[in-house]
């Protein structure tokens, strides 16, 4: 939620994804949050092109991992925003990615991550949850990250006055496969389109290290869990689109010449090892509880403002 | 062989500035008794609208499917038509959330509830969009004498900033014709009995009182038509006639008392002068006259704004005395949570008693009430914290014969109510693509 007169909110991100088909969609969604604990962001909207409950369960888990910091929402401190997910596709199979964190269990047998999402009921449609979250933004301050198929986006464009509301809201769509761009563009996609270079993904690789050093700082967090079921250094083309959607102006970007309507991300090759330590950065960083952006209750004249100073 | 005599679907009594119209009779179906064809009744469409969210707590039933063991709380008074009404569960009126608008929850979520769209901030120059009702209205109420009738129960202003910018417009209405035109509700109950069976525009109180004096009841000008119409009319018809026509006398009553009691109390505000001082009496003479309004086809669509949004009147015939309104923001404390709760199921328990009296009235081989399509709700769930989301909202009636009752059904999180109204508009004969923030039709409420 956000209020005329306060000046313009940090950047709201939408984040579409096939989570669970790949450990970096997860590192992704990690670095989205990292951005949003210092301010830089506000995730705004979640969904899983995936059609399978445990993979918006793990969208949820995530979300509560940092809860307090997924929403600027008055009264959301603790709450998570509701997960998007695309139900009328082929059911997809659960991979271990999401299996193995969500069924770690604490000593009394208590799942470690607990999450509300059993059945489709404790989902949002796709489409329309990412509708709703654009019409809460102030124009040219949304951006859109993509890590998978165009499926729940593609949906969006179907919606009546989506494409006008889009061109309004959206400075950016970022995605993380020229296929899902190029799909959009067709549709029709009415902001600018930039589409991760499948090059950049494979020059910057995750260290499974952090497992053993960044991430072991957590008695447990449901992204390492993720990573570890399959310990990898992992190519990170999605979280340069979570990166670049955030942080346009990062010199470790470039982007080429537009060919339609879609700009590729590039790297600069000189950045690489500043870009990794980014990533490690923003993946591993604490959830930071935001305060809510809420109106200022009116000064009580009676009281000052600040207390006194003691003697 | 055709035997029996047929009767048009529009006649009237008519006689000395009184015109009545008239019930379904078996007279008025084709011959060979086709009273028995399904879908022959018409269908109506009415929303009931509380303000200021609801207690949730004693709203939703526990589990989805069939209704098992006793009903919530406020919905107990609904007990004998349990069969008859659905909860769904997760509605969400996004448009009513400020989005970038700020404060104003209570303007934002009235202006919403029907019309789908945000409302513009703004109490001068205001815009919402056309609400589902007055699609409907527009496409089928020409087959009626009234497209659709506007009913409320407060007396409301319609100018001026009634929350944080919003205007009264927004919190006072419920029905708009266009983006920038609401219909107010009727409030008295004598100028809706007027507007029903004739008489003109309303009287001032003087000239009303010197009528009164001399009044006689609407059917003393139609008796002789009355009198030709029944030898026309076999038993069942005739009884069906007496009932009908004793509802319409029972109404004179009731407003004959209203205004006199009115005449003898001064409210200390200013009141239209048939409103009866009691809540509940005032609650029933107007539903009583929108039952005989769908009785005799008058109308098919109905908005029934009970209270307006964010209203602060207290409720001290059930021995409230603090306002709705500041009560919602209970802050979790029980005693003020008793009292919305009170009030909750004190709305509840006026409206099961017009929902009975809808199910009581034969039609064809259904009711009134199996040929409805009534919603109740309100257009924030959490008064207290002012939530978009899983809208208290229930439907009772069968939609002719289209609408499982009995069980709660659950939506997918975020579903917008503009869904159902479009499911509600099919159902009306009114097909269209689009409607406010709709993303498709809502799923689960037919028979199958």
């Amino acid at each position: 939620m956000q209020f005329r007169g306060q000046g313009k909110p940090s950047l709201g991100v939408v984040f579409d994804s096939d989570m669970g088909s790949r450990v970096e969609t997860a590192l992704a969604l990690s670095v989205l949050y990292g951005l949003d604990g210092k301010n830089e962001c506000r995730v705004v909207s979640i969904s899983s092109s995936r059609t399978s409950l445990l993979s918006a369960a793990y969208c949820e888990v995530v979300g509560r991992f940092y809860a307090g910091a997924v929403s600027g929402a008055i009264f959301s401190i603790g709450r998570t925003l509701p997960v998007g997910l695309a139900a009328d596709g082929k059911i997809a199979g659960d991979t271990p990615i999401l299996t193995g964190p969500l069924s770690l269990k604490k000593p009394d047998g208590s799942p470690t991550y607990e999450h509300g999402i059993d059945e489709l009921i404790d989902t949002a449609e796709a489409h329309g949850l990412i509708r709703n979250a654009l019409t809460a933004q102030h124009d040219q301050n949304a951006a859109v990250v993509l890590a998978g198929p165009a499926t729940n986006l593609l949906k969006v464009l179907s919606l009546p006055g989506s494409k006008a509301l889009i061109a309004a809201k959206v400075k950016h769509l970022v995605c993380s496969t020229p296929l899902a761009a190029k799909e959009l563009e067709a549709a029709g996609w009415p902001s600018p389109i930039v589409s991760v270079s499948p090059s950049v993904g494979s020059a910057v690789l995750f260290p499974a290290a952090t497992l053993e050093k960044e991430f072991a700082a957590f008695p447990a967090h449901p992204v390492a869990d993720a990573f570890r079921v399959q310990p990898h250094d992992a190519p990170t083309g999605e979280l340069a689109a979570v990166l670049y959607a955030v942080r346009p102006a990062d010199k470790a970007f470039a982007l080429s010449e537009s060919v339609g309507k879609i700009r590729q991300l590039l790297l600069e090759t000189a950045e690489k090892e500043r870009l990794l330590a980014a990533y490690i950065e923003l993946a591993t960083a604490k959830p930071v509880v935001r305060q809510p952006r809420f109106r200022p209750p009116a000064v009580d004249a009676k009281k000052p403002d600040v207390p006194p100073a003691k003697p | 062989m055709i035997t029996k005599k047929t009767l048009s679907r529009r006649t009237m009594l008519r006689g000395a500035g009184a015109a009545i119209a008239l019930p379904m009779f078996d007279a008025m179906a084709p011959a060979m008794n086709s009273s028995s064809i399904p879908g022959k009744a018409p269908i109506r469409m009415a929303f009931t609208y509380v303000p200021n969210g609801l207690d949730m707590r004693h709203w939703t039933p526990k589990q989805d499917g069939a209704f098992v063991g006793e009903l919530p709380k406020i919905l107990k008074p609904m007990e004998s038509m349990r069969q008859d009404m659905t909860i769904l569960s997760n509605l969400t009126q996004n448009n009513g959330r400020a989005l970038l608008d700020g404060a104003g929850d209570h303007g934002r979520c009235c202006g919403a509830y029907l019309t789908g769209v945000q409302p513009r901030k703004s109490f001068v120059d205001i815009k919402a969009g056309i609400s589902c009702d007055q699609i409907v209205a527009n496409q089928v109420g020409g087959q009626n004498r009234f497209p659709s009738l506007e009913v409320g129960l407060e007396d409301a202003r319609q100018a001026g900033d009634c929350d944080s910018g919003y205007s009264c417009a927004y919190t006072n209405n419920l029905a708009w014709r266009s983006e920038t035109q609401p219909l107010p509700p009727v409030l008295d109950p004598r100028a809706l009995f007027e507007r029903l069976f004739g008489k003109g525009a309303a009287l001032n109180p003087e000239e009303r009182a010197r009528q009164t004096k001399y009044r006689r009841s609407i059917l003393d000008f139609v008796t002789a038509d009355t009198r030709k119409l029944q030898g026309d009319l076999g038993p069942t018809d005739r009884r069906k006639l007496d009932e009908y026509l004793s509802s319409i006398r029972e109404i004179e009553r009731q407003l004959e008392k209203a205004e006199k009691d009115n005449a003898q109390v001064n409210p200390g505000m200013p009141k239209p002068y048939g409103v009866p001082a009691d809540f509940a009496e005032h609650f029933k003479l107007m539903t009583d006259m929108i039952t005989v309004a769908f009785q005799a086809d008058m109308s098919r669509v109905v908005t029934f704004l009970v209270t307006r949004e964010g209203t602060s009147r207290p409720y001290r015939e059930i021995g409230i005395p603090d306002g709705h309104h500041p009560l919602t923001h209970h802050q979790n404390k029980q005693e003020l949570l008793d009292k919305v709760t009170r009030i909750n199921e004190y709305h509840m328990v006026q409206f099961a008693k017009w929902m009975e009296k809808l199910k009581s009235i034969k039609e064809g081989d259904s009711t009134i009430l199996g040929n409805s399509m009534i919603v109740y709700g309100a257009g924030l769930s959490d008064g207290n914290r002012h939530t978009h989301e899983n809208l208290p909202v229930m439907i009772v009636g069968g939609g002719g014969n289209t609408i499982k009752g009995g069980r709660r059904i659950t939506y997918r999180k975020e579903t917008p109510i503009s869904n159902l109204y479009l499911s509600m508009m099919d159902r009306m004969g009114v097909r269209i693509e689009h409607f406010g923030d709709a993303t498709g039709r809502i799923d689960g409420l037919n028979l199958a």
